[in-house]
């Protein structure tokens, strides 16, 4: 029996979405980081969502008071 | 490090309670100077986890503190007991959510078959947000509880995922989609109040 090899499934934007929290925080797999990162070079929507949710941490983190 | 607590099976990460001894040493001996300190840290998170319930329950957890201080034995963080013995008051702060909607809404990508399902729908993409304080606070308050909690101390509070574990007795992927949820709540209203 031949075996082919595993090919990675591309990221497509609405799995990326979930995964932005674990984007941020630096916690996604280094294999699926580069899959998340080849998917961005090309998707401009998805820069922009990536983009969007560090504006809400930062909106979020101006409650505090100082 | 001493008092250090594990955080779940799975993960390595520990809180050190070993920090605040000099702290805990000054409330034990009535130092009113240091529970002033402790307020000033806390107070404004403590409300806003406690919601309409902070003038009852904030000032019974500040009584609470000076009834257990004395017998306070570093087994965890002071900020963690203190927040403890808040969420004791505040059942609402630890209700789990009655859903768990996608980041986005499942509408806003391409269906059907082929390579281009699951990608954004023509015009779908984020839109622009909201940014008025008022407006995020509001986002933040209709949380609901647990991911509030979390938003709050992660976000607002900026406490380490590690301490927000220990206090909540999460494990790390659990909290860490509590607060994706949660964030993807406040972004979903901001854009809805940016209309």
């Amino acid at each position: 029996m031949i075996r082919r090899p595993r090919r990675a499934r591309a990221v497509v934007c609405r799995d990326l979405v979930e995964q932005l929290t674990q984007l941020l925080d630096g916690a996604l797999p280094e294999r699926t980081r580069r899959r998340v990162d080849a998917h961005l070079e090309g998707c401009a929507d998805c820069t922009r969502a990536v983009a969007q949710w560090r504006d809400v941490v930062t909106l979020v983190g101006r409650l505090r008071p100082d | 490090v001493t008092g250090a607590a594990t955080i779940g099976h799975d993960s390595a990460m520990t809180v050190d309670a070993g920090d605040d001894r000099a702290l805990v040493e000054a409330l034990q001996q009535g130092d009113e100077g240091a529970l002033g300190r402790l307020r000033d840290a806390h107070d404004a998170t403590m409300r806003r986890l406690a919601g309409s319930s902070a003038d009852r329950v904030v000032p019974e957890t500040w009584r609470a503190v000076e009834d257990g201080i004395a017998g306070f034995e570093h087994r965890t963080t002071l900020k963690t007991w203190l927040f403890r013995l808040l969420l004791d008051r505040v059942p609402e702060a630890l209700r789990p959510a009655d859903d768990e909607p996608p980041t986005f809404a499942r509408r806003r990508f391409r269906g059907g078959v082929g390579p281009t399902r699951g990608w954004w729908r023509k015009g779908a993409g984020p839109g622009a947000l909201a940014t008025d304080a008022s407006v995020v606070a509001a986002a933040v308050d209709a949380l609901p509880g647990l991911e509030r909690t979390v938003l709050v101390l992660r976000d607002v509070d900026g406490w380490a995922a590690a301490e927000t574990c220990d206090l909540l007795a999460l494990s790390e992927a659990r909290e860490r989609a509590l607060l994706h949820r949660a964030r993807g709540r406040v972004r979903q209203a901001l854009e809805d109040a940016a209309r």
